[in-house]
């Protein structure tokens, strides 16, 4: 017994002694072991006769080579054909002399390569990956690619087609459109650097256009090469054969690139229907990649949204919960870059999330960053920095794209060193010069609703997705009677109306709130001259209403009230309700024409609303009002889409509610004129 | 003691080949190290055999909101302390979720090695799910969908297609989840949820990189070797639902800047027999300006400005998920007869020799992409352990996919594709 009991503590003294030693370890973090010395990677540079510059970093862990031929000049030196300088770059893979594009593309594919050009505003990127053991058959490809162009005409007229429907894709990004915003607000009109295609300039592009924008920029003393991967000498000696064919052109310069007329302070919008969220980015003007103060401009910007680190992580999504992913960088262009802190963040804290993002970011200004903080991204940049270098690929790109910037490639050697010799006053001193508040524009991307609300951060300006400003209304020379008339034809002329007795809408309502969407049923019956009954069904909650002349019921899952209304009138029904505006009291003002809308405002004594008719058809399109609620005033915009004919009239088959809080869209079917029996306007007893 | 099951030599070696050690502690935890000298550099990957297949058809979302939690609360580890850590480290963190495993990423400096598998231990059994971070990463995860799914154009077309391609089976809702039930979750069904999945034995640790493999193996006996299992894991049955007739929606999507149709067929599950052929299949349909859609629908026809598809691959099931972006003004019915039209041919007249060696390049091309750092490495590591229980796969894959025949790719191609038992999502841009 005795020997069972201590076998018994035996056990029980090694387990708490394992538990005991189990927490020990991690009560605190361990130490990190000996530090490895870094290197630089091993690069050469070097020139090929013409003068061709050279990077070469020899990377054997995979039998994969790849080249990257940077050429000056992207689409800062389109000039009025934007999109010139990408199109020219994709065109070089659409054919040769002796291989059509789909010859080409078959070619390339057939060894599992890949050449891939791109442009971006300063410069045209060719790159091509094979397997090293296609290098030579790769080799005489990229040799046919760049000396044997065919420019075709056909293959023009392809690639600008899919070049304008990616524009109308651009505008339904939120992204892409804070980001030309964000542009045009720095760079100001008339700057290559918001130079952005359009249909038009696309749609001007010839194919005499690419031959002059290929033969004035593919000079062997307007491009670098950089090899990198698996490679030997041969390799070398076959790839420098064929890059060597290129010409030098004594003079040559890139053309120069404006001074940047940035516009005027203030809150930048463009309204993005439906949207649930916000993109905010608040933007302040930069420098040039190669001057000395951008580095610690950078170094801010790590401060305020670096990974986990950030300022933007650790308030706006770990502690509010506005956001998924913030970030904030200074762009990399050649000249005049800008720091850019982003969030897309949920529609109904748009304003509380920009005063949250402007404190994080002017503090830096006026009340500096703890040694802690500081230290604490130094070592995550620092950190981050050194880790990247193990792909060979970064190193390569870093040194070439730098030094075409201005920036030596010995300067990426002592990057460590002069970041960890930044200090507290050296951050708010460059914080001070570039991103005071004052300093500081707003640019969001997100629905109308949040747009009253930014008026608290200065002058409003709204744009359209072609980032032009929407400007003040066009006069138009109707008064609202005449817009009014004109509607009333577009649906079906007033004889046609007043034949209408009754109207029957059934259809489907999607519901979202929350995060959530419900689906449900809708019904509609309407009788003239004063019956309506409605119902929605929606996640097992019914809500019913019964109209029958100055009675009103409304039933919610059984809940039953009744109400005394005014008289109700057909004309009740949106939009028939334009029919009754014309012949009352209430107050028009015709704003004019926008953006081919035109603007018709409507008040009462309790509301203001804004009807939106389409300047080519006259069909009521929107019209936005607000609400009280418990939650406080919310903007609603009411959408009519799809409109199609019943009978004899055109009705909205797709009507949506919008606000911060919830959207329903209903899609629906009509039928004119159906048998009503007068009993379905009373609920049964 | 851990018993060493496997291993090959010359853990150094500067060959194309992928070395490793793996080993199994008694807890069960696998272990896969990976010796790569190129860079001071050390990955460390826990991958967790636990994914939205695992979650309860009324609580989905729970996989990947670990994903988020996990980065709270744990052992000493205090709030936000990980994501400081590891960032003053010089490291970087990072993790994802997907339909059959949650995986955990860290790469930090060769030095740092052991900050990494010291927080990993300590979440593994020790994360404190509480109210703050519980309602924290509520938010952040609803403002996740919102991003990638409810602002996006076509951002409902996964779920949608998963509903009625699954049906009411493993892999009918999307990872991300419904935001409903992530919103009435209590923190009681987070708990039960960690402590079915998060244990040793069902989970694996890869580390890549700079170390020297006994201090690395010390580091791990110490931090892991106490760590108990809790309970026995029993997984939901898997359900796999035949299709028998076509789906086929039109939704109106005001976000959508163009028509576009999305067509899902059932597929084969990972590592199947048909596996190898239908990713074939895939490229030589998808991949490269060469391939028959882009070919037939983009550069002949012009009709599509984007045609595609990708297979899912899953570790039950598996999908061919097709789609044509129509230009304007341009039929969408066009672009899905376009679409069947090429899956026909190859049915009917199979491909070229030229064809399958070409698609032979090309993956040989992305499985040696796949491989080009330490991070890269070790989630393949830990995928081919956790759904081949062989990490050597990462060397012999390919061997695979060059045994596939001109016959083999025909066969696949009638197996899943030669029949209307599909889902059709026409998403039609609201008129502006």
């Amino acid at each position: 017994m005795i020997k069972v009991i201590l076998a018994f503590l035996i056990l029980f003294t090694l387990k708490i002694n394992a538990e005991e030693k189990l927490d020990s370890i991690f009560l605190n973090k361990p130490e990190p072991l000996d530090k490895f010395d870094f290197t630089f990677p091993e690069y050469k540079l070097d020139f090929l006769s013409n003068g061709v510059k050279l990077y070469l970093i020899h990377d054997d862990r995979q039998e994969i080579t790849n080249l990257r031929l940077l050429i000056g000049g992207g689409s800062s030196q389109d000039g009025k054909l934007a999109g010139l300088s990408e199109i020219t770059a994709n065109m070089l893979l659409k054919g040769t002399k002796t291989l059509s594009a789909e010859q080409l593309s078959e070619k390339i594919d057939f060894y599992g390569a890949s050449i891939y050009a791109s442009s971006n505003d300063d410069y045209i990127v060719l790159n091509i990956t094979t397997l090293s053991k296609y290098l030579n058959e790769v080799l005489d490809l990229t040799n046919k690619v760049l000396f044997e162009p065919k420019f075709d005409k056909k293959e023009l007229e392809k690639l600008k087609k899919q070049y304008k429907a990616a524009l109308i894709s651009e505008k339904s990004d939120p992204s892409s459109l804070a980001s030309k915003l964000s542009k045009k607000v720095i760079y100001g009109n008339n700057h290559e650097y918001s130079n952005f295609p359009t249909n038009a300039t696309i749609e001007n592009i010839t194919i005499k256009d690419v031959e002059h924008f290929y033969k004035n920029h593919l000079y062997s003393n307007n491009m670098s090469l950089a090899i990198f991967g698996f490679y030997n000498d041969k390799d070398l000696s076959n790839i420098y054969n064929i890059f060597n064919k290129f010409k030098k052109k004594e003079d040559f310069a890139l053309k120069t690139v404006s001074e940047t007329k940035s516009l005027a302070k203030g809150v930048y919008f463009i309204e993005r229907e439906s949207s649930v969220q916000s993109a905010v980015r608040i933007i302040a003007k930069g420098v040039d990649f190669a001057n000395d103060e951008y580095e610690l401009l950078s170094l801010n910007s790590n401060i305020v949204g670096s990974s986990f680190t950030g300022r933007l992580f650790k308030i706006l999504r770990e502690k509010y919960s506005y956001t998924y992913s913030p970030s904030a960088i200074v762009t990399s262009r050649k000249y005049t870059n800008y720091f850019s802190a982003n969030a897309d963040v949920k529609a109904e804290v748009t304003d509380s999330s920009i005063t949250v993002m402007k404190s994080l970011i002017s503090t830096l200004a006026t009340e500096g960053i703890s040694n802690e903080e500081l230290d604490a991204i130094k070592k995550y940049r620092i950190g981050n920095y050194l880790m990247s270098f193990e792909n060979s690929d970064f190193t390569t790109t870093l040194i070439q794209n730098g030094e075409f910037k201005g920036v030596r490639a010995k300067t990426y050697e002592t990057f460590t060193t002069r970041l960890n010799n930044y200090k507290q006053k050296d951050i708010r001193e460059s914080a001070a010069k570039f991103l005071k508040e004052s300093d500081l524009y707003v640019i969001v991307v997100g629905p109308a609703s949040v747009k009253e609300k930014l008026k608290q951060f200065g002058n409003v300006f709204e744009f359209d997705k072609d980032i032009k400003p929407i400007s003040d209304f066009e006069k138009i020379s109707l008064d609202h009677e005449d817009i009014l008339e004109k509607y009333i034809d577009a649906v079906g002329g007033d004889k046609v109306f007043k034949e209408i007795k009754t109207l029957q809408a059934n259809g489907n309502i999607v519901v979202n709130a929350n995060g959530q969407e419900i689906s449900g049923k809708y019904e509609s019956y309407s009788k003239s001259p004063n019956k309506k009954y409605t119902s929605q069904d929606i996640a097992q909650t019914k809500q019913e209403t019964w109209i029958n002349g100055n009675e009103t019921t409304i039933s919610v899952s059984g809940m039953v009230q009744n109400n005394k209304t005014n008289e109700f009138e057909l004309y009740d029904i949106m939009p028939f309700y334009l029919f009754k505006m014309e012949d009352s009291d209430l107050k028009f003002t015709v704003l004019g024409k926008r953006n081919n809308e035109i603007y018709l405002k409507v008040n009462n004594k309790e509301e203001e609303r804004v009807y939106k008719f389409d300047a080519m058809t006259y069909l009521l399109k929107s019209y936005n009002t607000s609400q009280e609620s418990p939650m406080g005033t919310i903007v609603l915009d009411v959408n009519y889409n799809n409109y199609k004919l019943f009978g004899k009239y055109k009705l909205p088959t797709q009507i949506e509610n919008i606000s911060s809080i919830f959207t329903s869209s209903l899609v629906l079917d009509y039928k004119i004129n159906p048998e009503l029996e007068d009993s379905i306007f009373t609920p049964s007893k | 003691m851990a018993a060493l099951t496997t291993g090959t030599n010359n853990l150094l070696s500067q060959e194309t080949k992928v070395n490793f050690k793996k080993e199994t502690l008694e807890n069960g935890l696998r272990v896969i190290y990976n010796i790569d000298r190129t860079a001071p550099v050390v990955s460390t990957i826990l991958h967790y055999e636990v994914g939205a297949k695992d979650e309860d058809f009324g609580k989905t979302g729970f996989a990947h909101f670990f994903e988020h939690l996990m980065f709270e609360s744990a052992g000493s580890l205090e709030r936000a302390e990980i994501p400081k850590l590891i960032n003053e480290s010089g490291g970087t963190l990072n993790a994802h979720t997907s339909f059959d495993e949650t995986v955990y990423k860290f790469k930090v400096s060769a030095n740092q090695i052991k900050l990494p598998l010291w927080i990993e231990a300590q979440r593994m059994r020790g994360l404190n799910v509480d109210e703050i971070g519980v309602e924290t990463q509520r938010g952040v995860v609803l403002e996740e969908k919102k991003t990638s799914v409810d602002n996006q154009p076509y951002g409902t077309m996964l779920e949608k297609m998963l509903k009625n391609l699954f049906q009411k089976g493993t892999y009918s809702w999307t990872v991300i989840g419904d935001a409903n039930h992530i919103e009435k979750a209590k923190i009681e069904d987070f708990k039960n949820f960690y402590d079915k999945y998060y244990q040793p034995k069902n989970a694996i640790l890869v580390v890549s990189g700079n170390f020297i493999i006994d201090d690395v193996k010390g580091y791990i006996n110490e931090y892991f070797g106490g760590i108990k299992n809790t309970i026995e894991i029993t997984r939901n049955p898997v359900k796999i639902d035949t299709l028998k007739k076509e789906y086929r929606e039109n939704i109106i999507d005001d976000k959508a800047p163009h028509k576009a149709v999305f067509i899902g067929f059932k597929g084969a599950n990972l590592g199947s027999a048909d596996y190898y052929a239908l990713n074939l299949l895939s490229n030589i349909l998808a991949s490269g300006e060469s391939s028959r859609l882009y070919k037939r629908l983009v550069n002949k026809d012009e009709i599509a400005m984007q045609a595609s598809m990708f297979p899912l691959n899953l570790q039950e099931d598996g999908a061919i998920i097709f789609y044509g972006v129509a230009y304007p003004k341009q039929d969408l019915d066009d672009v899905e007869d376009a679409i069947y039209e090429e899956v026909k041919k190859i049915i009917e007249d199979g491909i070229s020799d030229s064809e399958l060696q070409k698609v032979k390049n090309i993956t040989e091309m992305d499985l040696v992409n796949s491989k080009k750092s330490v991070m890269q490495k070790a989630m393949l590591l830990a995928r081919y352990e956790a759904y081949y229980k062989d990490p050597n796969m990462i060397n012999d894959e390919l061997t695979n996919f060059n045994s596939v025949t001109k016959e083999d790719i025909q066969r696949v191609a009638k197996k899943y594709l030669a029949t209307k038992n599909r889902v059709v999502l026409n998403y039609l841009p609201k008129e502006k």
